[in-house]
């Protein structure tokens, strides 16, 4: 059985009404002989949005609701559709659940954060963040992790599937990832401010000791490596800016 | 005396809704309709940082989320005071616009066309009266019977 969104439980269930009964009503039924439960996004894996403080309707996700049956957690607001058709597809061709990591997410595309896979980490490493977003920073496409971006908390597989055929993902288009498909990411700090020290990723929690360190440690290849990416990259923005004021006069 | 009758859940549609009709001598004479849902959004908002609002708020539905997300980011500003560049409107026009094409692709495959296309028995249809009314509506040069058929065979 597959379940989208999660069940308003406050004031007996009256928050979602489906042809006059309670969403929690028609879950316990149509689960009752479900062989596996898939919880298909953040909503039904970890209540999402609604569920923020103060939790108006008292939003639950599926897994406190449904016990005693197998449960995947799809996260991600939205989750990604490769990854929700892989996990179908193993469930098809293998007629077993895929192997789930500690709170219930399929491994394959869950074990990893999207810092660990981003392709902008070498500027991390480096030390070398966008401090607002219309700073030169942000042309030069640094890191993004003091204008908030959520990478090295969340664990999706954005950075390698990404997004519409692979065409690109938030961080790719500027803007740092906000860790939709973490539980309670909506009260987990305001998205434009830098990631909270989080338990167990205290090393983390200060950027800048962190790049440079890694600086130091992962010696000059990287550095250059960066400062070259960087050199090509300005002379493509500078001629897209020169276009772009040339195409603004004709306005 | 009028007859009501009542349909819930409307399917077809992201979110829930029930729909009333009175119908008189075969016509409806009043209608109401209700969301049977409610999240509370407006109150999760409260005491936030304005400028998290288009994210909580383009939430509020999965297949048009960008022009709500644009509606609250512009509250925002008006709250605010803040007149943005023109460029900055018209990459906000170009979102838009490319959403209300994503968006009207998702309703009908997504949503509506499955009261129209029977996906079950879509193998067993007959290419050649396929493409006959597809010609008849539209002049798609692939609306032709062998590309159907090879579809039908692939
Ligand atoms: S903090 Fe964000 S932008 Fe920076 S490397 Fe990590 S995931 Fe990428």
């Amino acid at each position: 059985m597959c379940v989208e969104g999660s069940v308003p439980t406050e004031a007996e269930g009256v928050y979602c009404m489906i042809g006059g009964r309670t969403s929690l009503d028609i879950l316990k039924e149509v689960s009752a002989n479900a062989k596996a439960v898939i919880a298909w996004g953040s909503c039904a894996s970890n209540g999402c949005v609604q569920s923020a403080k103060p939790n108006p309707t008292g939003a639950t996700p599926i897994h406190k609701l449904l016990k005693g049956v197998p449960l995947i957690k799809v996260p991600g607001c939205p989750p990604i559709g490769e990854v929700m058709a892989g996990v179908l597809v193993h469930i098809i061709t293998f007629g077993t659940l895929p192997e789930l990591d500690g709170i219930g997410r399929p491994k394959a595309f869950y074990s990893k954060r999207v810092h660990d896979t981003c392709y902008r980490r070498p500027f991390y490493d480096a030390g070398l963040f966008v401090e607002t977003f219309d700073d030169d920073n942000a042309k030069k496409g640094y890191c993004l992790y003091k204008v908030g971006c959520k990478g090295p908390t969340t664990y999706n597989a954005c950075a390698v599937t990404k997004w519409n055929n692979g065409t690109s993902y938030p961080i790719q288009s500027g803007h740092g990832c906000f860790g939709c498909s973490e539980e309670n990411y909506w009260d987990a700090g305001a998205l434009y401010l830098r990631n909270q020290p989080f338990p167990g990723f205290g090393i983390e929690s200060d950027a800048d000791k962190v790049g440079v360190g890694a600086a130091i440690a992962t010696g000059v290849g990287l550095a250059a490596h960066a400062v070259m990416t960087n050199i090509r990259k300005s002379k493509i923005i500078n001629e897209l800016i020169k276009e772009g004021k040339e195409s603004e006069k004709d306005l | 005396m009028s007859e009501r009758i009542v349909v819930d859940p409307v399917t077809r549609i992201e979110g829930h809704l029930r729909v009333e009709a009175d119908i008189q001598d075969g016509k409806i004479v009043d209608a109401f309709s209700s969301g049977t849902m409610v999240r509370g959004i407006e109150k999760i908002l409260r005491g936030r940082d304005p400028r998290d609002a288009w994210a909580f708020v383009g939430r509020v539905c999965g297949v048009c989320t960008s022009v709500h997300s644009l509606a609250s980011v512009r509250s925002v500003e008006d709250a605010l005071d803040i007149v943005i560049p023109p460029n900055a409107e018209m990459v906000r026009n170009i979102m838009f616009c490319t959403q209300y094409m994503h968006d009207h692709v998702v309703h009908f495959y997504h949503l509506h066309a499955l009261d129209w296309v029977d996906v079950v028995s879509a193998l067993k249809a007959d290419p050649k009266a396929t493409s006959e009314i597809a010609q008849s509506i539209s002049n798609w040069p692939k609306a032709r019977q062998v590309i159907f058929l090879i579809y039908k065979n692939a």
